[in-house]
């Protein structure tokens, strides 16, 4: 275990800028922390939990080119597909009409595509072992199936991307890793883990990639004491953490309460708006665009949610899940049922993110408490709601 | 491109750099304006070529996002101009739409546009001379405030 | 304050007893005591889980607006504030919602604590917050406990309401509170913004949409803005706002929604409380109601007779006659 000292903090994050661009979580002059690429001097704000946004933006972009395309004209046509004043006035000599229409028949367009991938070197630094965590989940979508459904894009910029996570000294009331086989110092996903002892970070190098990060940053080895207060941190967040249900049985009752008049009641309050899923570490549902404006063009991939009312609409016009506790209960059982199906892995690492954004605070334990649970005499009080509109 | 050059050159409106050129673009109404700017072309007058046109049924058509929109995407100036209140195409269009224009001409600086930049006015098919005037004046205080570069909008 | 509420427990009760309505919405503790969030309450033996305090601040007609009763033709009973009952109103004028079916009832309001404000004051988690008169306790995960007096951190639009009462509700919780006399509009910190420079407006506004990530939480909590899944934010062709995610595209979002709830929205806030990443989107729509009152002495949602701003016209408008 190694040793960072807080006054080296700056030079040791100007030491990663160095090789690669830095994220950092950052408060912003009206108070709001988010993930934002960090800059010499600037202050990296550990003391707030967690930033209102998680760093899945850094890899799977909120809005990312595919590629760009435009028409262009080829071979020696082209020149004669001009329509300048003095082009026009050339063709009134019926042989020059004669000569441009025959090379008018083998003029073509062409569709020009360029493929666009950029992916820099980046350290995500100061993300929380949760958030680490949502991207080795993602891993398992956009490369699992043995890379058949291997995305360039996200791949691409998930191997330029170091993270660097610190342990949760204050878990807040809404974080449940630990309900979901996570916890405030797990280290799956990260590539090093810091974590807040005195006067400093004790350093712990997770994987290859973190030790070649650190190999040249010069750190001091940690000394015992501070080997000790790290894990006493850790225990102590651990236990700070509370128990939000149990996962035992969750997947199958979610499939047995797939009708379960339940969802009505508990989607009651929901607005149908993105929030939970966008600021989720974990959701990675997204939506292909191609965006033109005179003959030029860019494919864009932009996230996507299902609480959008066009989401998995068909082309037909129908959507099978056409109403709002439809949508609502598809994100719970995507991340509970449909993902651990495939996957043997949960699709939420436990944040909490989206039981603090939610403007009106549905807390995903309450509905995994109720909806994952053995659910017997139901709707004995509540009126039956199907054939609801969106 | 190069036609347009060459007629710019003819007028002598030529922008001393390609660079400070502004984008100006003009949302008309089919009765009245368009009506008129085409007689004001007919009769030669001479006019700023940095409009662009855009030819609607009516005002009432245009949705104040429009101006929005053109300013989002570089547009340095954006006029609207339709029939006089009263001589309305539809009757009442130009009313509605008066209300909506007043607001985006008061919402614009606020949002970080010159209110020099958002001009709506009343040109009738016969004010051929009007538009002249209208055109001219509006882009010389476009030119005078020169290209925008806005983050946000 | 706890009379109110028991009042509204009560007509809440009544209402479900004699199955006038299917369900009833007010507000009721969240998570802990330092929050409220709506409740639905099908049972009149439920009644007991709803409150009223001054965290009470979502605009429940929200979920009186098209595609959001479940199942739609349901009879709902609501509670609405003062500005509420505007945004009610506002939906009333244009035929948005049935009077047949829904029942409201009036809260008249003293002001309602800006939450974040307080959250800002502590780095840790604040996990209680209690009232004394007023003074207002808030109270962290690790015992931090600070005083704040309630006047500091009501809401902007609070401290300058001038209709506390609601103009439309079928019964009321309480008498009327007191109203201001000089019904004319303040509108607060937007003047500080007005004094920018174009450039300086550009760049704050530009910080401030940077950080939006298109949820549509600002547009599904807004009580007045009702196209839901046909709305032109989601619309691909036309494409009058593009997909990608960047600081215009994203200006131009929240300018679709601005200008098309012109003249039906009071400024009453939802939009800018459901933001999750706080960009004041209430400077943009307060603006926009100082502009529509100085043009027309219009305000959106005060009578049900009137008909709203943009849906109809004086021959002699005090405007655009050149």
């Amino acid at each position: 275990m190694k040793f960072l000292a807080q006054d080296q903090l700056q030079a040791f994050l100007g030491h990663l800028a160095g090789e690669s661009r830095v994220v950092a979580p950052v408060k912003g002059d009206d108070g709001v922390v988010l993930f934002r690429p960090w800059s010499p001097g600037t202050e990296v704000e550990l003391d707030v939990l967690l930033a209102k946004q998680s760093a899945k933006e850094f890899v799977l972009r909120q809005s990312e080119t595919y590629l760009r395309y435009g028409y262009a004209m080829e071979g020696e046509a082209a020149a004669q597909v001009d329509d300048s004043h003095e082009a026009k006035v050339a063709l009134e000599d019926p042989a020059e009409r004669k000569a441009a229409q025959d090379a008018a028949v083998t003029a073509h367009a062409v569709l020009v595509v360029e493929p666009v991938n950029d992916a820099p070197a980046q350290v995500i630094f100061g993300l929380r072992p949760c958030d680490a965590r949502g991207f080795v989940q993602m891993d398992n979508v956009f490369g699992g199936y043995g890379g058949f459904y291997f995305d360039p894009y996200y791949n691409a910029k998930r191997e330029a991307t170091t993270l660097v996570a610190v342990t949760c000294r204050d878990p807040r009331s809404t974080c449940f890793c630990t309900s979901v086989q996570g916890g405030p110092a797990a280290t799956e996903g990260a590539d090093v883990l810091l974590t807040q002892v005195e006067g400093g970070f004790a350093v712990e190098v997770v994987t290859e990639r973190g030790e070649t990060l650190l190999a040249s940053a010069d750190l001091a080895d940690a000394g015992q004491a501070q080997v000790l207060y790290a894990e006493t941190v850790k225990e102590t967040a651990e236990a700070r953490v509370d128990a939000a249900f149990d996962l035992e049985g969750v997947r199958e009752h979610l499939r047995a309460n797939i009708e379960d008049s339940g969802w009505h009641d508990l989607s009651m309050r929901c607005i149908s708006c993105g929030t939970c899923t966008y600021v989720c570490p974990n959701c990675y549902c997204f939506n292909i665009t191609d965006e033109m404006v005179e003959g030029q063009g860019e494919r864009i991939r932009t996230w996507d949610n299902c609480f959008n009312p066009s989401y998995t609409l068909e082309t037909s016009g129908h959507n099978p899940r056409d109403i709002k506790s439809n949508r609502f209960r598809n994100r719970f059982s995507h991340k509970f049922w449909y993902y651990p199906e495939k996957y043997d892995s949960l699709l939420c690492s436990g944040c909490g993110r989206c039981i603090t954004h939610c403007p009106t605070r549905i807390d995903i334990r309450e509905v995994l408490g109720v909806m994952g649970s053995e659910r017997t005499a139901v709707s004995a009080t509540t009126p039956a709601t199907s054939g609801g509109e969106a | 491109m190069a036609q347009a050059t060459d007629m710019r050159q003819a007028a002598g409106t030529t922008p001393p750099d390609a660079e400070d050129e502004v984008k100006v673009v003009g949302i008309v109404c089919n009765w009245c304006s368009y009506a008129g700017a085409d007689g004001a072309g007919t009769a030669r007058l001479k006019q700023e070529f940095e409009m662009r046109l855009l030819r609607v049924p009516c005002t009432g058509r245009i949705d104040p996002l429009f101006a929005i929109k053109a300013f989002e995407k570089g547009a340095d100036g954006v006029l609207i101009s339709g029939c006089h209140p009263g001589d309305c195409h539809y009757s009442e269009g130009n009313y509605y739409a008066r209300r909506k224009f007043e607001l985006l001409d008061r919402m614009l600086p606020f949002l970080g546009v010159e209110s020099d930049r958002f001009e709506y006015t009343w040109v009738s098919a016969s004010e051929a001379a009007r538009w002249q005037k209208v055109v001219n004046e509006f882009v010389g205080k476009v030119k005078a405030l020169g290209p925008r570069e806005g983050r946000a909008l | 304050m706890s009379d109110r509420q028991a009042k509204i427990r009560e007509l809440a009760g009544a209402a479900l007893a004699e199955d006038r309505v299917d369900y009833f919405i007010g507000w009721k503790q969240g998570i802990n005591s330092s929050e409220a969030i709506p409740a639905f309450v099908r049972n009149a033996d439920e009644v007991d889980q709803l409150v009223w305090n001054p965290l009470s601040h979502h605009n429940l007609t929200a979920f009186l607006k098209r595609k959001m009763p479940d199942p739609p033709n349901a009879r709902i009973g609501v509670c609405v504030k003062g500005c509420d009952s505007r945004t009610l109103v506002a939906l009333l004028q244009e035929d948005l919602v049935d009077k047949e079916r829904i029942y409201v009832v009036g809260v008249p309001c003293d002001g309602i604590i800006d939450r974040r404000r307080v959250e800002k004051e502590f780095a840790d988690e604040v996990v209680s917050i209690s009232f004394s008169g007023d003074t207002v306790t808030a109270t962290t995960r690790c015992g931090d406990s600070k005083d704040f007096a309630k006047g500091d951190i009501t809401f902007d639009h609070c401290n300058t309401c001038r209709y506390p009462n609601p103009f439309y509700a079928d019964d009321m919780a309480a008498d009327p509170v007191p109203e201001p006399e000089d019904r004319t509009p303040m509108w607060g910190t937007i003047e500080e913004f007005e004094a920018l420079s174009p450039a300086e407006k550009d760049a704050k506004l530009a910080d401030a949409f940077e950080t939006c990530i298109r949820c549509f939480a600002c547009i599904h909590a807004c009580p007045v803005c009702v196209c839901w899944d046909q709305c032109v934010n989601r619309s691909r062709r036309p494409a009058l706002v593009g997909q990608r995610v960047d600081t215009k595209e994203n200006l131009m979002f929240q300018m679709v929604h601005m200008f098309h709830v012109a003249g039906r929205c009071p400024s009453c806030g939802a939009c800018d409380r459901a933001c999750p990443v706080e960009i004041p989107l209430y400077l943009l729509h307060r603006k926009m109601n100082k502009e529509l009152y100085d043009m027309l002495g219009f305000e959106p949602g005060v009578s049900l007779d009137e008909k709203p701003a943009f849906q109809t016209f004086k021959l002699d408008d005090p405007f655009g006659e050149h």
